[in-house]
């Protein structure tokens, strides 16, 4: 379980035609989506490997490796649309998720610089 | 660049190997014709809790079930696949690689993969590589797996397939406008996070506009989700 009793960076991303949010995790690879994000999303057209296990805070997951356009929305300034690779896990019988999505380091946010402000609650973000 | 610069130290180490024999089922008896890649000699003794990686004498056992990941080190209980089994070994080292990517040794796997001539190698082994690399957490190995086999088989289309998708990220647009709905809908959240734990939520503009058990069930109710923010309250 991952109850919310500890700090995220919580961000807003676009994803497909709608908005969701995600926690920052420069621990974690990829943008791992939450499992039931497909319902959401065309991902017909999109291409992916064969199901492959990564590995979410401790727990293994089963999943689909993507390569999805994300866009990080700027309350102001620019905002600007990164192409990512994504990890959709599909859960197997028993399994739950009680994540948020999550944008990691590599394959995510590794071409992006930002900046936090916990005492205003600013998530600074720009292109390398 | 400093971001990306984070993402390279682990597995830029070659670190020694440090397996318990007992969980790989070692034995004193069978003899070993060592290929180079296995050899011991390979492996540094610098430490007392090294103990020398010995497919040889993998026995079949339960598959490792899926579930909490505590560290790795000399003590942990590992169990080795029922599929895999060292013996079975063509002696091109790939069948060592799937034994340190089921275990999840990351280190053991990027001094495996190091120690094979990649040149020589042919697509197929380049798309098998790179699913073990991932199964061992080395994510950065298995780009540039893919990256390299992409670049000795141009035609081959799993190849390129992974290529692309393990690809750094790459901009496709730096100047959208803003967008002011960014922060109430985030506020809506902190403050109903309560009312809707578990549950997906539609909003828009810091609005509710709807809420399901499940993301199939919330889009039912929604005319459209363009423009909307939906999430699970987590």
């Amino acid at each position: 379980m991952d109850h919310t009793t500890t700090p995220r960076i919580i961000v807003a991303v676009q994803i497909g035609d709608f908005q969701t949010q995600a926690a920052v995790d420069t621990g974690g690879v990829y943008l791992v989506c939450d499992p039931e994000i497909p319902e959401l999303l065309d991902l017909e057209q999109s291409t992916s490997l064969g199901m492959d296990d990564l590995v979410i805070r401790g727990y293994k997951y089963r999943g689909q490796l993507y390569r999805l356009p994300i866009k990080f929305p700027a309350e102001e300034g620019e905002g600007f649309e990164l192409e990512v690779t994504a990890f959709i896990p599909r859960l197997g019988p028993g399994q739950e998720w009680h994540f948020p999505s999550f944008l990691g380091l590599q394959g995510c946010l590794e071409f992006l610089r930002f900046a936090v402000d916990p005492g205003a609650n600013i998530f600074y973000f720009g292109p390398l | 660049m400093t971001a990306r610069l984070w993402g390279l130290h682990t597995e830029a180490e070659a670190l020694p190997v440090l397996l318990d024999a007992t969980t790989l089922g070692a034995s004193e008896l069978a003899p070993i014709d060592w290929p180079w890649w296995r050899d011991p000699a390979v492996a540094e003794a610098d430490s007392t809790n090294v103990v020398w990686i010995t497919p040889p004498f993998v026995e079949r056992k339960k598959r490792y079930l899926p579930g909490p990941v505590t560290a790795t080190g000399p003590s942990e209980a590992t169990v080795l696949p029922t599929a895999l089994d060292a013996t079975e070994d063509s002696g091109d080292g790939m069948a060592f690689l799937e034994i340190v990517a089921e275990i999840g040794d990351e280190a053991a796997f990027v001094r495996a993969i190091g120690q094979i001539d990649w040149l020589q190698r042919p697509a197929a082994d380049f798309v098998r590589a790179v699913h073990l690399a991932l199964a061992a957490g080395a994510h950065l190995l298995a780009r540039r797996l893919a990256a390299q086999g992409a670049k000795l088989y141009p035609d081959h289309r799993e190849v390129q397939k992974m290529a692309r998708i393990l690809a750094p990220p790459r901009v496709l647009r730096t100047n959208l406008p803003s967008d002011t709905s960014v922060r109430a809908n985030l506020e809506w959240l902190r403050a109903h996070a309560a009312e809707f734990r578990g549950q997906w939520v539609a909003l828009k503009d810091g609005a509710f506009l709807a809420s399901a058990p499940t993301a199939r069930e919330l889009k039912g109710q929604l005319p459209t989700t363009d423009g909307l923010f939906l999430t699970r309250v987590v």
